[in-house]
C-alpha cells in the first residue's frame, strides 16, 4: 500500500503532475471543471464596500468608493480569472520559465530565460519598480492591486488551483510589485525589443554600401506617414523648417565614421515576431454620422490563449473607465470613459542598440573607453531547473549596458553589449492611470508626458469634438544612421548622450482632412528635423487612409474597416507577375493563372485566389534571397517585402535573382516568376489536393495558441479571412487581439471582441468563447454603465464585497 | 452482510476523509476499516485465502465507486469538456475525442479502486497479525 502511495505520488516526469493528486475528484483537475469559484464576500485589506456587477460575458464593473479598493478589486477579480496567465508572463519575462518546464530541447527555454536576463529585463523592472514606488499616486495604485492579487492566492487550496499549476505541478508565488512592473518591460520586450544592428552590420560588411542601401532603404518606395505629409512652400527657403516646434540641433556625427565591418555569427537571435502590429484611427464629427468623434483600436499581437487582454470597467469617485487591460498591470491600457478614448499602435522605432566591447584580456575585467580602462562588474545569474542541476551565467556589465552576446551566449566572437530604451527607470503605470481619468486633450497631453517605452502612438478622440495623435516614447537624438549598425562601446560620441524633448515627438491635433490614424509606418515624412530608424510597415497605412478619406463614416464603418480584407500588396504586384507568366500553361495551372486574374485582391476566408497568390509570392521571394542568404550563414534580416516588390518592378536583372546554386545559368525575374509559380502550384496540389480545397483559412491556418504551448487547450485552422498587410492582420500566429470602436457623445456607444474568454480556465466553455464571434466579424456592445443600477433588465450578476480587517 | 457493512463503511469514511485530506486518504479509510474489523486468523486453511480477497475487493470497490462517481459529477458540470482535453493531452492526440472523458473517469476510478483495496488489505494483514 505504501509502495502504491508512494508511486502515484511522485511526479510522473520532470514538469508534470502526481498521478494520485491530478486524478483525484476530491481536489484534482476534475475541480477544474466546475465554473470559477464565487467569489467571496469579506476580503481583508478592503477598506469600504465594494459592489461589482459581472455581466452576461463576465465582465466585471467594479464599483468601489475609493481609489485604493478600486484597483484592490481589479487585482483580486483578474487574478481569480487569469491568475496562472499572470504569473507565467512574468516568468518569462524575468528569465525564469526553466523552473517551470526544464531547459527544453537544445536548450530552448534556457537560452530564452538567460537571453531575457542578458538583455537586461530585471534590471528595467527593477529601475521601473523604483520610478514607480517614489509616485505617491502609482505607488498607492500598485501596491493595491499588489494586495488584491495576494488576497486572492491566499484563498487558494490545492482544489481551487488552476489547471495548470496542477498539470505542471507547482505553486503560485505571491504577487509583488516587482512582477507588474517585468510584465510591462513583457509588452516592452514584445513591442521595442527589435533591432538590426546585428543583421545590418553583416550584410553591409558581406555586400558593400551600394548593395546594402538597395536592399534596406530607410524609407519606402511609397507611403502615407502618421503626420500628412507638410507641404514645402513654394517660395523661400528649402530648408525652413515646416514643423511648429525649434528642433534641437542634431549631435554631429563622429569624425571619420565607418560602420565597423564584421562578421558577426550567431545561433542566437531571438527576436520578437514582425507581424506584432496595430491600427488605430480617429474620424472627427465633421466626418462622422453622428456628427461626434469615433475612434477606433485594434492591436495586432500573438494570438494566445488566454488572451493578453482582459475586459474590464473602473468606477470610483473620479474615475469611470471601461476597456482592455493587461492581467498583471493596473487600470484599463485601451479604452474609453465619459469624455475620451483612447488606443495605441506600436512606434517601431529603434531604441535598442548594440555595443563592441573591447576587453583588455581573458579575464574581462577592464575593458576600453575613450583610450582608457574601465572596470567591469560581474554578475552571476542562477537558473533553477525543472528536473535537472543549477545552471550559472556570469554575466559582464558595462557602464553601457550588460554584455548580451559573447563567447557564452550565441558564440560571438565579438563581445557586445546592448543599450535598450526599456532598461531605464520609468513610469508607464503614471501614464495609463492619468489617461483612465483624462478629461479633455490637455490631460492627455499632460498623461503622454511620463510615458517612455515601449513607444506608442496614442489615438485620442473626445466627446468634446477633438482628436489627436502623439507617437510618444523617449528617444534619442541620434546623428544620422546612429545605431543602425553595431556601435563601439569605446567611444563616447557613439553613446546616447543627448534625447529629443518630449514635445517635439510627432504629433497632430484636429487635423484639416478629419481623421488620425496609424498603422505601425514612418511616423513623419522626411522634413521631420530628427533622425530615426526602425521597422515601419508599408501597406496597411496606405489602404486605411484612403479607406478614411471617404464621408460620412459610422461605426459600422469602423468595423468594416478593421476587418477590410483588401490586400494592397497584392494588388502592387500581382499585375507585374501576371504579365511575366507563360501564356501557355494547362491544366490546374491555367486554372489558377484564371482564378487569379479574376481576383479582386480580397483575402477572404473562403476564397482560393488568395491561398495561390501567397504561396506564388513566398515561394518567389524565397527564391530571391534565400540561395544568397542561407549560404552566408549569418544573422541577417531579409529584405522587406514593398523593398523586394519595389525592386522586382524596377528591375528585370538583378544580381540576387540569379540562383548560385544552379552554376553555368544566370536567372532573370522572368524566370523566377515562372519557376516560382510552377512550384507553388505543385505543392499545393500535393499538399491540399484539388483546387478547390485551396481554401484561404484553411492554408493559413490561423490559430490560438495556449501559452505553454499545450494543443488540447489551443484552437487552430479558424476560419477567418485577413493575412500580414493587410487591415485584417490576422495571420497564421498574430492578429488583432482586441478589436475597439468607441462613438464619444453624452454617453459613449462602444463595441469590442477579442479571440479568447475572461476565464483563463481551459476547463471552462467560456476560455476560447469569444473567439467564434471574433472570427466571424461579431462585436459585442460594450456595457458602460454609470452605476451598479444601470443594469437593471440586463442579465447580470451582483457581488457585494466588504472589508474582512479581522 | 458482512462485505456490505465494510464496504459502506470504508465508502463513508472515505468520503468524509477525502474532503479534508489529500488522496492517500482513500488507503487511509479503507486501512482503519480493514484494521478495525480484522478477524482472529481462523485455523482452517481455506477461510485465510478467503479473507483476502474478502477485504480487497471491498475496499476496492467502495474507492472505485467513489472516486469514480465523484469523478462524474464534477464531469457533468461542464459536459465532460475538460476530462476529454485531459484526456488529449495525456495521449497526445492531434484531435479532441468526447470519449476521452469516460477513460479518464475510468483511469480515477482505478486508481481510487487501488488505494482502497490495498489500503483495506495492508489493514486487514496488519490487524490480524497483531491479534496473533
Amino acid at each position: 500500500m505504501l509502495v502504491l502511495i508512494w508511486v502515484l505520488g511522485r511526479p510522473i516526469g520532470p514538469a508534470t503532475f502526481a498521478t494520485g493528486r491530478f486524478f483525484n475528484p476530491f481536489e484534482g483537475f476534475w475541480c477544474n471543471a466546475a465554473e470559477s469559484p464565487a467569489p467571496s464576500g469579506q476580503l481583508p485589506g478592503l477598506k469600504e464596500p465594494v459592489e461589482v456587477v459581472f455581466d452576461e460575458r463576465n465582465v466585471p464593473h467594479i464599483f468601489a468608493r475609493n481609489e485604493e479598493d478600486l484597483t484592490y478589486m481589479q487585482g483580486y477579480l483578474t487574478a481569480r480569472d487569469r491568475l496562472w496567465q499572470m504569473e507565467f508572463q512574468v516568468f518569462a519575462a524575468g528569465g525564469r520559465l526553466t523552473e517551470l518546464v526544464g531547459r527544453g530541447p537544445n536548450d530552448a527555454v534556457l537560452n530564452l530565460d538567460r537571453q531575457a536576463r542578458r538583455q537586461g529585463m530585471i534590471m528595467g523592472a527593477r529601475n521601473s519598480r523604483e520610478q514607480v514606488m517614489q509616485n505617491p499616486e502609482t505607488r498607492s495604485v500598485i501596491q493595491a492591486y499588489t494586495r488584491g492579487i495576494n488576497a486572492f492566492i491566499n484563498q487558494l487550496d490545492f482544489a481551487h488551483l488552476p489547471l495548470e499549476y496542477k498539470l505542471l505541478n507547482y505553486q503560485p508565488e505571491p504577487w509583488t510589485e516587482l512582477k507588474t512592473a517585468l510584465l510591462l518591460k513583457y509588452m516592452a520586450n514584445n513591442l521595442s525589443a527589435r533591432a538590426d544592428d546585428i543583421a545590418y552590420t553583416n550584410a553591409l560588411s558581406l555586400w558593400g554600401k551600394e548593395v546594402f542601401d538597395l536592399l534596406y532603404p530607410e524609407r519606402p518606395y511609397s507611403e502615407s506617414p502618421i503626420i500628412p505629409e507638410k507641404v514645402p512652400p513654394r517660395f523661400g527657403r528649402r530648408s525652413l523648417n515646416l514643423w511648429e516646434f525649434e528642433p534641437e540641433p542634431p549631435p554631429p556625427p563622429p569624425a571619420n565614421y565607418h560602420p565597423d565591418s564584421l562578421l558577426l555569427p550567431s545561433d542566437l537571435l531571438n527576436q520578437p515576431d514582425r507581424n506584432i502590429g496595430s491600427n488605430n484611427w480617429a474620424v472627427s464629427g465633421k466626418k462622422s454620422v453622428t456628427g461626434k468623434p469615433l475612434l477606433a483600436s485594434d492591436p495586432h499581437l500573438g494570438l494566445n490563449l488566454p488572451s493578453i487582454w482582459y475586459e474590464i470597467q473602473l468606477n470610483a469617485p473620479g474615475v469611470n473607465v471601461y476597456g482592455a487591460s493587461l492581467p498583471g498591470a493596473p487600470g484599463v491600457i485601451i479604452g474609453f470613459n465619459d469624455s475620451i478614448a483612447w488606443g495605441v499602435t506600436n512606434a517601431g522605432r529603434d531604441v535598442m542598440d548594440f555595443y563592441r566591447i573591447t576587453f583588455k584580456d581573458d579575464k574581462r575585467e577592464e575593458y576600453l573607453f575613450e583610450g582608457r580602462w574601465m572596470k567591469t562588474s560581474q554578475e552571476i545569474d542562477t537558473f533553477y531547473i525543472k528536473g535537472g542541476e543549477v545552471f550559472y551565467d556570469t554575466v559582464i556589465h558595462t557602464h553601457i549596458g550588460p554584455v548580451m552576446y559573447d563567447r557564452n551566449f550565441g558564440n560571438m566572437p565579438v563581445p557586445l553589449a546592448v543599450k535598450w530604451m526599456a532598461q531605464q527607470p520609468s513610469n508607464e503605470a503614471l501614464t495609463f492611470l492619468k489617461l483612465n481619468r483624462a478629461r479633455n486633450y490637455e490631460d492627455y497631453v499632460e498623461a503622454l508626458t511620463h510615458y517612455q517605452c515601449p513607444a506608442q502612438n496614442f489615438v485620442f478622440a473626445s466627446a468634446a469634438g477633438d482628436i489627436a495623435i502623439w507617437q510618444q516614447g523617449k528617444f534619442v537624438n541620434k546623428w544620422m544612421q546612429q545605431g543602425r549598425f553595431v556601435l563601439d562601446g569605446a567611444r563616447s560620441d557613439h553613446l546616447w548622450n543627448s534625447y529629443i524633448p518630449q514635445a517635439h515627438n510627432p504629433h497632430i491635433l484636429n487635423p484639416e482632412r478629419g481623421f488620425v490614424s496609424s498603422a505601425n509606418q514612418h511616423p513623419a515624412d522626411p522634413t521631420y528635423p530628427y533622425y530615426y530608424n526602425g521597422s515601419f510597415e508599408g501597406y496597411r497605412n496606405r489602404r486605411l487612409n484612403e479607406l478614411l478619406s471617404r464621408d460620412s463614416l459610422s461605426l459600422e464603418d469602423m468595423k468594416a474597416f478593421q476587418q477590410d480584407n483588401y490586400g494592397l500588396m497584392a494588388a502592387d504586384v500581382l499585375p507585374l507577375l501576371l504579365s511575366e507568366l507563360d501564356t501557355n500553361l494547362q491544366g490546374v495551372e491555367l486554372q489558377a493563372r484564371r482564378e487569379l486574374e479574376g481576383w479582386n485582391y480580397m483575402y477572404d476566408a473562403d476564397l482560393i485566389a488568395p491561398t495561390i497568390y501567397q504561396c506564388w509570392w513566398d515561394s518567389l521571394y524565397a527564391s530571391i534571397w534565400e540561395d544568397e542568404f542561407k549560404a552566408a550563414g549569418l544573422p541577417l534580416r531579409r529584405p522587406k517585402l514593398s523593398t523586394t516588390i519595389g525592386l522586382l518592378r524596377d528591375s528585370a536583372q538583378f544580381r540576387f535573382y540569379d540562383n548560385i546554386h544552379t552554376p553555368g545559368q544566370v536567372e532573370d525575374r522572368k524566370t523566377l516568376i515562372n519557376q516560382s509559380f510552377r512550384q507553388a502550384i505543385a505543392h499545393l496540389s500535393q499538399e491540399m489536393g484539388e483546387p478547390q480545397n485551396w481554401l484561404w483559412y484553411v492554408y493559413k491556418n490561423t490559430q490560438v495558441v495556449h501559452l505553454a504551448r499545450l494543443r488540447p487547450f489551443s484552437r487552430y485552422q479558424i476560419r477567418i479571412g485577413g493575412y500580414q498587410h493587410i487591415l485584417n492582420a490576422t495571420s497564421r500566429r498574430h492578429g488583432p487581439s482586441w478589436r475597439m470602436v468607441v462613438a464619444l457623445g453624452d454617453k459613449p456607444e462602444a463595441y469590442g471582441v477579442y479571440p479568447g474568454g475572461q476565464t483563463g480556465n481551459p476547463g471552462s466553455k467560456a476560455y476560447d468563447g469569444f473567439i467564434d464571434n471574433w472570427a466571424s466579424g461579431d462585436y459585442f456592445k460594450l456595457l458602460f454603465m454609470r452605476s451598479p443600477e444601470d443594469a437593471i433588465g440586463q442579465d447580470v450578476k451582483k457581488q457585494l464585497f466588504s472589508p474582512n480587517n479581522k | 452482510m458482512k462485505f456490505l457493512f465494510r464496504f459502506l463503511l470504508i465508502l463513508i469514511l472515505g468520503f468524509f476523509l477525502m474532503k479534508v485530506l489529500p488522496f492517500w486518504s482513500a488507503a487511509l479509510a479503507a486501512f482503519v476499516v480493514g484494521l478495525g474489523l480484522s478477524e482472529k486468523r481462523k485455523r482452517r486453511m481455506f477461510a485465510k485465502k478467503q479473507a483476502y480477497p474478502f477485504s480487497f475487493w471491498a475496499g476496492f470497490l467502495a474507492m472505485f465507486l467513489l472516486w469514480g462517481g465523484m469523478a462524474v459529477i464534477k464531469d457533468q458540470q461542464n459536459g465532460g469538456l475538460l476530462s476529454a482535453k485531459i484526456a488529449q493531452l495525456i495521449t497526445r492526440s492531434a484531435e479532441a475525442d468526447p470519449s476521452g472523458s469516460w477513460t479518464m473517469i475510468l483511469a480515477a476510478a482505478l486508481i481510487g479502486g487501488l488505494l482502497g483495496g490495498f489500503g483495506s488489505l495492508s489493514g486487514n494483514l496488519l490487524g490480524e497479525a497483531i491479534k496473533h
